[in-house]
């Protein structure tokens, strides 16, 4: 079982460009902070495969791995 | 309400991300995740230290269902303030490996099986009597840890010296913290740092000596990173042998040549006296001098002994002395530019800055230790720059213990709980708390850790019981202490939570319950003490290393001064133990007060904790502005200490130098942390760092295998050229985690002989591509 949280956040003023993208990605689950421009997401997918999908965000800024299962 | 495993390790993921972004983002929610989890209201939230290193961070472990699903950073906890490393955030996943020990096993006719532990337990005390009565006491040995806890190694204390009557009780800490117990005792008579963490936040100017801290202590670092942040006075010196992610993120980086910190320290104090910046107030109150023996070899051999010899000196004969050691001199022998050596010494001699100098393993695994101890705190107290906020020479520890319990508890030959063996008024102070004859703890210390693996080697120690630690993977020229304890008439017992190389040694295994399944307490690097609750259960017939050792001295006769029960014993050793420090010195606070509070640090005198040691101002049980109390005139020695060379440099035959270390990744020799898979896959393999030219010259490119040899033995590694660290030409590094690829078959027994810590910073190879 493989499971991977990340912190997701944003280019300056596209958080909702980054939640639309990030909704759109399949096997998901994602977390929007109430107040400040991160974005927790919680995956099963393959790390590799899904990595490469997430990286294909452009309004994303930086993406940290922060808790990993493989 | 019963979790999937599924359920529990995204409950952890989700834990994990909130905590590192209220780390990053202080305040920051999330309303849709804080909804959930009132809903299912099934994690308590726990406090304990963190497992793996000695800064001693404070966690707060989620518990459901007898299982720990997920882990933050403990807000309340001044040490980390809510912050972990990938280590701790990762923590608790390394009690849930697949290959778990949970069932004793003996060697029967070559294989283990297993056991029951009573059964295994039977085993280890009539093996252990069956020696004693044939060779003596003195052919039993104990070796443990700076992961065992407080009670751990209370327990093998009483049990090894006041029980059976040996000094054969050594630990893990001897290999790492060795030299800094020394130096603290040379220079101030007493152990342990005099200041605190809250140095960081009071000082301006941060000395790494050989310490990658962005590695080794990264949470520390962490801080250091926010104070310059904050004041842009801030100056981070790196220090070191290789370029370091420590490097990278310093202001300066100055790389020296191996061995030559000896020279450099020195060449700092030359220019303090040449400024006109020795603090003579403070010196000729508070401090003596001293000329300490040189030549004083390396203990390569069996039998090797060694005292230093100080005599008194006077100011302007360490002056004097001092004149070799200018900064051209230095730096044709350290490779450090003149300029740069005295921009340090005017860091250290501004009578307008704090500074804070950090070390651990590089000045620690050195051949002249305690020296490079000594030597960081002359300039200290030449400049009178120790024991006030932001003002400290501090000694980092690696193991989240080796303070509280082996340097504290004295899981050592030498030491006692309070004291040392030599002394009678120790030995009847422990034999009065014991209830023991005072007769049955020897005067004499007998091994430390290599003489002690030498005499296993040998045949004049024939059981060894080793505890929370990995010696056969952490032992210098492992080669020859793995086939001594390999051979016939030699019974070993090894009590751990996984399958290692030293358990493949093993007669006996004893099943360990580990950290939070059963109750403990750890000392870290700043004095601070910190208790944990038994969380969860053990697995199978895991059981406490304290337990495991009074249920084996019951059998062989000392239950009655072993009177616990299994659910109290490590509350009731706590309270005994602190019965050897009832002192202003070295009050350690009560049980109570522990289970309230994220650490306490010592002394704890009228309900308070001592920030500053010595300094009047801060510690009651200094007289005066200043007060050493350590040594009987109450003043600090400066020791006077040369450079020497190593025993082993690079020569036409094996043209470079070695050093060996750790990851970010990994706890140590990794029989934890490789079982935790992200950090496994993260650092999967041990590796050999190369100088892209040396590479180069040499043919060889990233991710090529090479094959490093020394005298004692060779290994194949794959080249990292432009990794996370790059050594200077004519020196490699490899890191010590892997089992797999054990380095230390390598490296060379040579130590300190003060402190008798052997040097894994420095030895001869050759690497050609395999």
């Amino acid at each position: 079982m493989s499971l991977k949280s990340y912190l997701a956040f944003p280019v300056a003023g596209r958080f909702e460009q980054l939640m639309c993208a990030l909704r759109n990605i399949k096997d998901i689950e994602i977390l929007p902070s109430d107040q400040e421009n991160v974005i927790i997401v919680v995956s099963d997918r393959p790390q590799e495969d899904l990595e490469q999908d997430l990286n294909q965000v452009e309004s994303m800024q930086c993406l940290s791995l922060v808790f990993g299962h493989v | 309400m019963q979790l999937s495993r599924r359920e529990a390790l995204k409950k952890a993921a989700v834990y994990a991300a909130v905590s590192a972004a209220s780390a990053l983002i202080p305040g920051v929610t999330f309303a849709g995740w804080q909804a959930s989890q009132a809903n299912l209201n099934d994690v308590k939230w726990k406090k304990t230290p963190c497992r793996f290193c000695g800064v001693g961070c404070g966690l707060l472990v989620g518990i459901a269902d007898d299982r720990a699903v997920a882990v933050k950073g403990d807000p309340g906890s001044p040490v980390n303030k809510g912050l972990c490393c990938v280590k701790g955030y990762h923590s608790v996943q390394s009690l849930y490996g697949s290959d778990r020990l949970k069932k004793a096993m003996v060697r029967r006719d070559g294989k283990m099986v297993e056991v029951p532990i009573k059964e295994a337990l039977d085993l280890v005390a009539e093996k252990m009597s069956g020696v004693i009565k044939a060779k003596g006491k003195d052919a039993v040995a104990m070796y443990g840890s700076g992961q065992w806890t407080i009670p751990d190694g209370y327990a093998a204390s009483k049990f090894m010296k006041g029980m059976i009557g040996t000094n054969n009780l050594e630990a893990n800490a001897r290999l790492c913290m060795a030299s800094a117990v020394t130096g603290f005792l040379t220079s101030f008579g007493l152990d342990e740092p005099m200041g605190c963490y809250e140095d960081i936040d009071y000082g301006d100017t941060f000395v790494l000596w050989g310490n990658n801290m962005a590695e080794m202590h990264p949470v520390l670092f962490s801080r250091i990173l926010d104070r310059k942040l904050k004041n842009k006075k801030v100056r981070i010196i790196d220090l070191a042998t290789r370029t370091t992610r420590t490097s990278y993120a310093a202001d300066e980086s100055f790389l020296f040549n191996p061995q030559t910190d000896l020279a450099i320290a020195n060449a700092i104090c030359h220019e303090i006296f040449r400024l006109g910046r020795v603090n003579q107030e403070f010196v000729g109150k508070h401090c003596s001098l001293k000329k300490g023996s040189t030549n004083i070899g390396f203990g390569l051999k069996d039998g090797f002994k060694f005292k230093d010899q100080g005599k008194a000196i006077n100011l302007r004969a360490f002056e004097s002395f001092l004149k070799d050691y200018s900064p051209d001199q230095v730096e044709r022998i350290s490779g450090v530019s003149a300029k740069d050596l005295k921009y340090l010494a005017s860091l250290y001699s501004d009578p307008n800055r704090n500074v804070v100098s950090f070390w651990c393993m590089g000045a620690n695994q050195h051949t002249r230790g305690t020296w490079m101890n000594n030597l960081i705190y002359n300039i200290h107290l030449l400049t009178g720059k120790i024991s006030k906020p932001g003002n400290s020479p501090f000694s980092l520890t690696g193991q989240p213990s080796a303070c509280g319990t082996v340097r504290e508890v004295g899981t050592l030959t030498h030491k006692l709980p309070y004291g040392v063996v030599m002394k009678e008024a120790h030995r009847k102070k422990a034999a009065s708390i014991w209830k023991v004859d005072p007769q049955k703890i020897p005067a004499k210390p007998t091994y430390h850790t290599m003489a002690m693996f030498r005499a296993l080697d040998r045949g004049d120690i024939n059981f060894m019981w080793i505890q929370v630690t990995n010696p056969m993977v952490t032992l210098p020229k492992l080669k020859r202490y793995r086939e001594g304890a390999l051979k016939d008439d030699r019974f070993i017992v090894v009590s751990d939570v996984y399958p290692t190389p030293t358990t493949a040694i093993a007669d006996v295994i004893l099943p360990s319950a580990m950290w939070i399944e059963r109750e403990g307490l750890f000392g870290n690097s700043e004095r601070r003490t910190q208790h944990f609750d038994k969380l969860v259960n053990p697995p199978g017939e895991a059981m406490a290393d304290s337990w495991q050792m009074i249920e084996v001295a019951k059998r062989m006769g000392y239950g009655k001064f072993f009177p616990e029960k299994e659910e109290d014993h490590a509350r009731l050793l706590y309270e005994e133990y602190t019965q050897f420090h009832d002192n202003p010195k070295h009050r350690m606070a009560p049980y109570k007060l522990l289970k309230e509070r994220p650490g306490v640090r010592w002394p704890f005198v009228n309900g308070k904790e001592t920030r500053w040691r010595y300094n009047g101002a801060y510690d009651p049980a200094a007289k005066g502005a200043f007060d050493f109390y350590g040594k009987p005139d109450g003043r600090a020695v400066i020791w006077q200490r040369p450079y020497e060379a190593p025993p082993e440099i690079p020569d036409r035959e094996y043209p470079m130098w070695l050093n060996t270390g750790r990851v970010i990744e990994h706890w140590h020799s990794g029989s934890m942390t490789r079982r935790v898979p992200v950090l496994h896959h993260a650092m999967p393999s041990a590796y050999v760092e190369i100088n892209p030219e040396d590479a180069k010259d040499l043919g060889i490119r990233e991710g090529d295998e090479v094959k490093v040899e020394s005298r004692r033995g060779s290994i194949v590694l794959k080249a990292s050229l432009l990794g996370r660290g790059i050594p200077p030409r004519s020196q490699v590094f490899v890191p010590f985690f892997d089992e797999s690829l054990l380095i230390n078959e390598l490296t060379l027994d040579a130590y300190c002989p003060i402190s008798k810590q052997p040097d894994y910073k420095k030895c001869a190879v050759r690497i050609s591509k395999a």
